[in-house]
């Protein structure tokens, strides 16, 4: 397509091709004239090109040859008024490194709720060309993935650190505890745990621990963080006192045990 | 002897404030909350949502998609025919901005201006949690005008990646599968 009655003729295009490496691109044109001025568009934004005069006309090629987004363009020439257009398709090189994408929800995952995280597969070039996924024939894909119940942090690529994601431990399924009479300080030391989920991981470090004890008409409320599976709480024994006590979180109890020294 | 102590500790001061003042960065660009988007405000196309996801966008989330889409190809029109990297920054992700910056980053008045008139955005994956859609845009219709007033239209078909960040989706990397003449 050009302008309507041009006094300059046509530019021949030599090495005319229906796809161009962008990079490699070195464009010889037969024409007169010495005033030319070439672009491609790309079918994203016009990348101006250099201009290199000979005695049959001018070659034209990238002023940066570096990688594009492909897709179809249209190589302008332009020159004192006159526009001159070739269609063309703009590849990159073949073995650009592709990067692969993989993006995971939900990032924290707990296994009290579910062990299921949605998947979203795709591959891009470094210049944001989307490639075919390899073996999949398609540009996307998506899966629900089961995730092995272990707590701990994860990476969908493991190269990178934005792809991480999380498996939380689970609330506690039994609450073991025992407490221990110091004679010389006249003291319970009862400790709680190793609290452990269903799937057998360390209930995380924070979980509130209430331990409920009684003495005499009194009912006692003391709430203790877990450390590494453990909460620990001193009570002062009375020699004429039974202590019943019993440790909970949420809705798991532990059964109730019966402290006398 | 108290006058001149006076005189150049005032001078020093004076220094100070204009080596300070040299310093500081001015910049006039406001923030995007009080900005005026005029290319995508006089931007009009028409797109139709199918939704073949697993997932699926509330109502909502299906306005705001259409609204920022268009928002998009309002730059990228703009982009194809000025070459103008900035106006749509806020529309790209970082990755997509550093490569169309990567070549050449002056304003250049390309010959051609694109418009967008149609869509059918079929959604292919929508992340549960709203943020990461991939879709296939399908019969894209693109009319080109050229300084001559002739006029090409095409039909393309388009995969895209679109990345919901800050306030809105931001276009991340696109594959045109076929681009037609009608």
């Amino acid at each position: 397509m050009g302008c309507s009655k041009p006094s300059t003729p046509k530019p021949v295009w030599v090495n005319m091709a229906d796809s161009l490496i962008f990079s490699d691109a070195m464009l010889t044109f037969k024409t007169v004239g010495k005033k030319w001025n070439a672009t491609i568009i790309s079918f994203v934004q016009p990348l101006p090109l250099s201009v290199i005069y000979n005695d049959t006309g001018f070659t034209a090629k990238p002023e940066k040859p570096d990688g594009i987004i492909e897709g179809p363009a249209q190589i302008c020439l332009t020159t004192e008024g006159e526009i001159f257009y070739y269609p063309v398709y703009l590849i990159n090189k073949k073995g650009i490194p592709v990067i692969d994408k993989d993006y995971r929800s939900p990032k924290t995952v707990n296994p009290d709720s579910s062990l299921m995280q949605q998947r979203m597969i795709h591959s891009i070039d470094s210049f944001r060309n989307l490639v075919y996924l390899s073996g999949k024939s398609e540009y996307f894909f998506e899966e629900e993935i089961a995730l092995a119940p272990k707590a701990g942090t994860y990476r969908a690529i493991q190269k990178e650190s934005l792809t991480s994601f999380y498996m939380q431990p689970g609330s506690a399924v039994t609450i073991p505890f025992n407490a221990i009479y110091d004679k010389k300080q006249s003291r319970y030391t009862v400790t709680a745990g190793p609290l452990k989920d269903r799937y057998n991981n360390t209930v995380a470090d924070g979980t509130r621990v209430n331990f409920m004890y009684s003495l005499g008409d009194e009912t006692y409320r003391t709430e203790v963080s877990l450390l590494k599976g453990f909460a620990e709480l001193m009570i002062e024994a009375d020699p004429f006192t039974k202590i019943e006590l019993q440790a909970i979180i949420n809705n798991t109890s532990s059964k109730q045990i019966n402290l006398t020294p | 002897m108290f006058r001149i102590i006076f005189i150049l500790l005032v001078a020093l001061m004076v220094s100070l404030l204009y080596l300070q003042s040299l310093t500081m960065q001015t910049t006039s660009e406001k923030p995007i909350f009080l900005r005026t988007d005029e290319i995508a405000n006089s931007h009009s196309t028409s797109i139709e949502l199918k939704i073949h996801s697993h997932y699926q966008p509330v109502e909502s989330e299906q306005e705001t998609l259409k609204k920022d889409y268009s928002n998009i190809w309002a730059h990228l029109n703009h982009l194809y025919n000025t070459n103008d990297v900035e106006t749509g920054k806020e529309y790209y992700t970082e990755g997509w901005f550093r490569q169309i910056c990567n070549y050449n980053i002056k304003k250049i008045q390309a010959p051609i201006i694109r418009n967008d008139l149609q869509h059918s955005l079929h959604i292919q994956n929508w992340e549960n949690d709203g943020l990461i859609c991939t879709a296939i845009d399908s019969n894209v219709a693109l009319k080109y005008t050229y300084p001559d007033s002739s006029v090409r239209t095409t039909k393309a078909n388009i995969a895209v990646v679109l990345l919901y960040q800050g306030d809105h989706w931001r276009i991340d990397a696109l594959k045109v599968i076929s681009e037609l003449k009608n």
